[in-house]
């Protein structure tokens, strides 16, 4: 699968960039925010501060003793504590858990100098300031509240970007869905090319970039068929016309061998060789014709009801070849020629390269019929047997090709296919090569009307 | 043996078949085009016509078809093409077996002399009538009310087959074997369109025939009228 690795590659990425943008905003909200808190909790201490200042200045004598600035310190305070420092270090709180130690320690020098001085500390704001013959006064802000509301906010912040992030990997997945069909149908366009489909195109509606791509796709898919019927033609167009010639050269060399007692030894046997090859000519050109029928799909079906173990035993008796024909036989609807072909073809096979006898068994089940083509001989090596139904295929490229035309098994094979069926090959260790035919049963269908030239077409006829 | 009229462009094939109908002692008389041909056919009047469907000029499907119009002598065509469409528009011109190029000299002698012994005639044997139909097997004529329906020897070779067995199917490749003398893989659109000829002589309404009916799916039978 290729996009397997895309698709999770686009996800993340959507993903990637959701995080990035949410944890940018929030990282700025927060700040912003935190920064925008902190300068007003320090506006009010410095507000407080001074009213607190005031406070203490209109409601305490000159040198006040300790107790009245405590009193003061607790009367002015609010939410917030404060601290009174005398100059001696003695001081006044409205809290136990601060004192004079818990000023900060760059406050007392500005507030010792008359300013009204403010410092933000972790958890306070202290604010600070001196009135003319009083202890320095500190004001203790807390920041819980302000701090615990930031953090509320830093949640909700990182939450919200978790969600994002979430929520973006989802629209990635389904964009990445989207983005990936058309690649998803081109590739499968590709490879219905690849095994021979000619005919595939991908849909070029809409404008965008996959729209060019099927159309470009298109371009080379009409361009590849029409090379190929080019192609194809030309091999028909060839082999019909070396039909005329060999015409008179296969009936040529009949009349020179009829005529062969008149002729002295080398005479007769050259009359031998050019009736056998003329004849082995005239059988290639036969392959081609029929090769260039099959590519062209021009090969029509004419379905008949065949037993297939007498049509075995016919199709070897034309030729004159033994064979034994087994099993229990069998019966369906099939192309009778065709079948000849395939049988011919399997047993012309195992008669040029195996070793006699040659067994032709012949089942049937419910569903299917088989004919299993054995014979005595070598057998076929490993490394050839994927190759066998090649067009041309040689197994052993030293050896001069044997009396077939090269074409006969894919031949074979193209034929059991236009059944619906197929033709393997095997070559099981110690036997000799085993060829077996599948075709799927058929049972005769009434012809639809009185029409003689009309074939008997059964229900699923092979597209 | 026969004289058989060789009609055939390519002048390579014509004198090399004309040598191997000569070898197995036919007469022969040539032509290289569909006019001469036409010409040949009416000097001689031979006993068959080897037809190359591919001539110069009129075609042989023509050719066939003037000749079939005025004669019911044998022909045999000769195709360099084995396109189905071919085969059968050479037999609904009336031709009456084909053999394919490049034939075996030895299967276009059988199917000439195939050809030649449908004309045999059966001495002796009673004229069979079905109605108003009357084959004569003795004479190798069929007449219906008494006019000559002029079919070839292969129509009425079949007709003769099926009559001499009325209501009896015979499959494709029956008729094949005992009409053509095809023993094994015949063509079964020669029966096809030798039997759609056949009604278009003998039925009164081709398209729906009583006489020679179909048998779904498996061949086809004479039907006597009741």
């Amino acid at each position: 699968m290729r996009f397997a690795r895309l698709r999770p590659r686009l996800v993340a990425a959507f993903a990637l960039v959701a995080a990035l943008t949410s944890a940018a905003v929030a990282v700025g909200a927060w700040f912003v925010t935190r920064e925008a808190v902190l300068r007003r909790a320090e506006d009010d201490a410095r507000r407080e501060a001074r009213a607190v200042l005031a406070g203490a200045a209109a409601s305490l004598p000159p040198s006040p003793s300790p107790a009245q600035v405590g009193d003061a310190l607790a009367r002015l305070k609010g939410g917030f504590d404060l601290v009174a420092v005398a100059g001696d270090g003695t001081f006044e709180t409205t809290s136990i858990s601060l004192s004079a130690a818990s000023v900060p320690a760059g406050l007392a020098e500005p507030v010792e100098a008359g300013r009204v001085a403010l410092v933000r500390t972790g958890r306070f704001v202290v604010a600070g300031g001196r009135p003319e013959g009083l202890p320095a006064i500190y004001l203790f802000l807390p920041l819980d509240q302000v701090l615990d509301d930031l953090d509320v906010l830093r949640n909700v912040l990182a939450a919200a970007g978790a969600g994002a992030v979430v929520l973006s990997a989802g629209v990635g997945a389904i964009a990445a869905r989207g983005l990936l069909r058309p690649l998803r149908e081109a590739r499968t366009a590709a490879h219905r090319l690849e095994v021979g489909l000619l005919g595939t195109r991908l849909a070029e509606g809409g404008g965008d970039e996959f729209a060019d791509l099927g159309h470009a796709f298109n371009r080379m898919a009409a361009a590849l068929e029409a090379s190929l019927a080019a192609h194809r033609r030309f091999v028909a167009d060839v082999s019909h016309e070396l039909r005329t010639p060999l015409t008179a050269l296969t009936t040529a060399a009949d009349v020179l061998d009829a005529h062969r007692a008149g002729l002295d030894d080398a005479g007769t046997r050259a009359a031998a060789l050019l009736v056998r090859e003329s004849r082995r000519l005239a059988t290639l050109v036969e392959d081609l014709m029929e090769v260039s029928r099959l590519d062209a799909g021009a090969a029509p079906m004419v379905w008949e009801p065949v037993d297939l173990a007498a049509l075995v035993a016919a199709a070897a008796e034309a030729r004159g070849w033994s064979v034994v024909v087994d099993g229990p036989g069998g019966t369906t609807l099939a192309d009778p020629r065709r079948l000849d072909t395939i049988v011919a073809n399997l047993v012309g096979n195992a008669v040029e390269h195996g070793r006699p006898p040659v067994t032709v068994t012949v089942a049937a089940t419910d569903r299917e019929v088989t004919v299993e083509v054995a014979d005595e001989g070598e057998g076929i090596a490993p490394q050839h047997l994927p190759h066998v139904f090649d067009r041309f295929y040689k197994a052993d490229p030293a050896r001069p090709g044997g009396r077939g035309s090269g074409l006969g098994l894919a031949i074979a094979r193209e034929n059991a296919r236009l059944h619906g069926g197929d033709v393997t090959a095997a070559s099981p260790p110690g036997g000799g090569a085993r060829f077996t035919l599948r075709l799927p049963r058929r049972v005769a269908e009434p012809l639809p009307s009185g029409d003689p030239t009309v074939t008997t077409a059964p229900q699923d006829v092979v597209p | 043996m026969a004289a058989i009229l060789l009609v055939e462009d390519d002048p390579s094939v014509r004198e090399a078949v004309a040598m191997a109908l000569e070898g197995d002692g036919h007469r022969v008389t040539t032509a290289a085009t569909g006019d001469e041909a036409v010409e040949r056919w009416r000097q001689r009047r031979p006993d068959l016509v080897l037809l190359d469907v591919m001539l110069p000029g009129r075609d042989g499907f023509d050719v066939c078809r003037a000749i079939r119009a005025h004669d019911q002598v044998p022909i045999i065509m000769l195709t360099a093409r084995s396109d189905p469409i071919d085969v059968v528009v050479g037999l609904e011109s009336g031709a009456d077996d084909y053999v394919t190029k490049p034939f075996e000299t030895r299967v276009l002698l059988a199917r000439i002399k195939a050809v030649l012994r449908r004309q045999e005639r059966s001495p002796g044997e009673p004229v069979l009538r079905f109605g108003d139909l009357a084959i004569d097997p003795a004479g190798m004529t069929v007449t219906q009310g008494g006019v000559d329906l002029r079919l070839t020897p292969t129509e009425l070779r079949l007709l003769l087959e099926l009559a001499r067995r009325p209501g009896q199917v015979f499959t494709r490749a029956l008729l094949l074997e005992r009409v053509w003398d095809y023993s094994y893989l015949g063509d079964s659109r020669l029966v096809d369109v030798c039997i759609q000829r056949l009604r278009a002589k003998v039925e009164a309404d081709p398209s729906h025939p009583t006489l020679i009916q179909t048998v779904r799916g498996v061949g086809y039978k004479l039907v006597p009228l009741p």
